[in-house]
């Protein structure tokens, strides 16, 4: 099962470097928010005490498989742009460099292989960092660099839960402090970011000069 | 005591958000940068003890929270006369900010534990963040949603950073020994001199933690966003923020470098890395200085120089380490009497840029001669004591053997040193109608404590008080 989740997380961020639509990436953080909730359910074993499962498991499902995808679509419609910009790199250069950036995860995953933190979650875990800067880089629109930091987001939780009981509980305060500067973000982006720039492009954000 | 002055915080922002009465909230943050002094004396006398598990007083800390307090104060202080008669709402929100990220700034000092340091290095994003959004232009906005951003995505990064030093110290150690299982320095530098976990997470996580706090320290490749940052903050919190935050950056990247001293092939590595990131803040800094007009970005690109020169001090080790101490030490103060005192320049003459200033020496003497002292202290010219600290570094450079990273800091320092001086000492002589200028706005009393502060960095250029190696000895070796 376990397995299964993390492959399905894997591809939802291959899909994400293909896809070209918002509604798409809002869908796709959604479900990896869902997935997680799998994965912690699954990952925290009987090492870890009841309260912190249900707390790890609470804010998975409420920030990350419910919230942030909301927030997400809340802009979506009222900004009113549904896609990346055409000026944005295309399709299938972002899928080739997806594909390089899962071969260098796997690779130095397979160089290292640890059996502490479990190898595959830190590949995974590598892989959504990579895809995170990825989008961040590649895409013109500060939409899709709001994406790419919940993706790096996504994939330090990942790599949080591999470690799973071993670590105290200040990781996981740690955890939530990161999520809620995600929502934050959001919030900044529909308040004020959302309605001064209409088209959402960072080429307008190129005011501050030397 | 830490409790306590978590509740007078709380109070106090309470006591400033309340009045409205511009007086009675400017008394109020007064009151709150006054008992932090008060907190940093007792801290002094209370040095090695440790308060709520996850903070301890040792000299590194304590030494930086006393610069920050002073810093802070006088940050505060120009600020009433800085933002004037502006709308109480947005002074209020800029007074709780800069309270807020003296708050998180002293859980940076102060935090034995990294995923502590982590915490509170986040919180100061946002509190950051507060102050630069200060005048809602467009502009602010930018440098706002850039500060925010690229801070959120380091720090994520450098959380991962963290998570994989967890992996170190969930692990047994080489010869079968108990894994520490906790994230305190301490535990830290413990389990990996023991030879615990993989040497290439410990190496990922070091590049991770460098990457993720390189905005908060501006240093290469994230300090463009400090910079902007600075650009946008009404500039005495810009002071606070290149002194104060800078040295929070170094304390939380310091400590993390300290861990990685008791593996020598660590120690090698990081080295390397240290000498890469310094010398490509140095190359960042030489360029950006010749092109900026703005008198508050120089000394943003200035503090990238020094932060990379920090970096290169500890990229040497031995000396290096004691210089680049020594060195965030005086930056703290050099850098905040600098950008305080152009807040005056800007003042008066309505604009940041170079351009549009001149006659500075005549429109305002003390002013003026703060500004003299500030170049020959950035510039590294004798008696400033970034002259002994920046020495160590390149004789050190020297004695490792590194050419390949000597010569060409040394050409980039000489880079700066003429960017500096043709850009500032316009300001000083050039011929200007001032006519047309705010004489109002200078700050006599300001410039006095301002001066005072930078002849005593002079001070410890000249002379090698032996209370002061002692101290930069405790703090590189404790």
């Amino acid at each position: 099962m376990l397995l299964l989740f993390i492959i399905i997380y894997a591809v939802s961020l291959m899909y994400m470097a293909v896809t070209e639509r918002f509604r798409h990436y809002a869908w796709l953080v959604g479900l990896q928010g869902w997935l997680l909730m799998g994965i912690a359910l699954v990952q925290l074993g009987p090492g870890e005490s009841w309260s912190s499962k249900i707390f790890v498991v609470t804010e998975t499902l409420l920030f990350k498989g419910i919230l942030v995808p909301y927030l997400l679509f809340r802009i979506i419609r009222n900004t009113r742009i549904n896609r990346v910009s055409r000026r944005s790199m295309s399709a299938f250069v972002s899928i080739l460099l997806s594909a390089f950036a899962l071969v260098v995860s796997l690779s130095l995953t397979r160089w290292v292989s640890d059996s502490q933190a479990g190898t595959l979650f830190f590949g995974v875990s590598l892989f959504g960092l990579m895809s995170g800067l990825l989008l961040i880089t590649a895409r013109q629109r500060i939409f899709s660099h709001l994406v790419g930091f919940l993706v790096i987001e996504n994939a330090v939780f990942l790599f949080s839960l591999a470690l799973g009981a071993e670590l105290p509980m200040l990781v996981n305060i740690g955890i939530l402090l990161d999520i809620l500067m995600g929502v934050l973000m959001l919030g900044l982006f529909l308040s004020k970011i959302g309605e001064r720039l209409p088209n959402l492009d960072n080429e307008r954000l190129s005011s501050i000069k030397d | 005591m830490l409790t306590n002055l978590l509740i007078i915080s709380l109070v106090t922002v309470l006591l400033v958000v309340l009045p409205r009465k511009r007086v009675y909230v400017q008394f109020f943050a007064q009151i709150f940068f006054l008992v932090q002094v008060a907190f940093a004396a007792w801290a002094v006398l209370n040095r090695g003890t440790t308060a709520l598990a996850y903070f301890t007083f040792d000299t590194l800390g304590v030494t930086y929270y006393v610069l920050m307090a002073l810093m802070g104060w006088i940050s505060c202080w120009q600020s009433s006369r800085y933002l004037g008669r502006e709308p109480l709402r947005e002074s209020k929100i800029y007074l709780v900010s800069l309270i807020a990220l003296n708050v998180a700034l002293t859980g940076v000092y102060f935090a034995n534990d990294i995923t502590v340091t982590w915490i509170f290095l986040e919180a100061t994003t946002l509190a950051a963040a507060g102050l630069t959004y200060h005048r809602r232009t467009m502009r602010s906005l930018e440098a706002t949603w850039k500060y925010v951003f690229v801070s959120s995505v380091g720090i994520a990064v450098a959380y991962l950073g963290v998570l994989l030093l967890g992996t170190v110290a969930s692990s047994e150690a080489a010869g079968g020994a108990e894994p520490v299982a906790d994230l305190s320095y301490a535990g830290l530098t413990q389990a990996i001199a023991a030879g615990a976990g993989n040497t290439l997470y410990v190496k990922l996580a070091f590049l991770f933690i460098l990457v993720g706090y390189s905005s908060k320290l501006e240093i290469f490749p994230f300090c463009t966003v400090g910079i902007d940052a600075n650009h946008s903050a009404p500039t005495p919190a810009s002071a606070f923020i290149s002194s104060a935050l800078v040295g929070g950056g170094f304390v939380a990247v310091f400590r993390v470098w300290k861990t990685m001293q008791g593996s020598a092939a660590l120690a090698s590595w990081t080295g390397h890395v240290l000498l890469l990131v310094g010398g490509l803040s140095l190359l960042m800094a030489a360029v950006y200085l010749g092109r900026t007009r703005n008198l508050k970005r120089l000394a943003a690109y200035s503090t990238v120089e020094n932060s990379g020169l920090m970096m290169l001090g500890l990229g040497i080790g031995g000396l290096g380490v004691w210089a680049a101490v020594l060195h965030s030490l005086a930056h703290t103060l050099i850098k905040g009497s600098f950008l305080l005192q152009i807040s005056v320049v800007g003042k008066m003459y309505g604009s940041y840029k170079a351009a549009r200033s001149g006659n500075y020496f005549r429109a305002d003497p003390l002013g003026a001669l703060v500004v003299v002292c500030c170049l020959i202290a950035l510039i590294a010219m004798p008696p400033s004591v970034l002259f002994r600290t920046e020495y160590l570094i390149l004789t050190g450079l020297l004695a490792g053997g590194l050419w390949w990273v000597l010569v060409p800091a040394a050409l980039l320092l000489v880079t700066v040193i003429y960017w500096l001086c043709v850009k500032l000492l316009p300001l000083l002589s050039r011929p200007a109608d001032l006519s047309k200028i705010d004489k109002t706005a200078r700050n006599p009393l300001l410039s006095a404590v301002l001066l005072l502060l930078v002849l005593l960095t002079f001070a410890a250029g000249i002379w090698q008080a032996p209370e002061l190696v002692g101290l930069v000895d405790t703090m590189v070796n404790g």
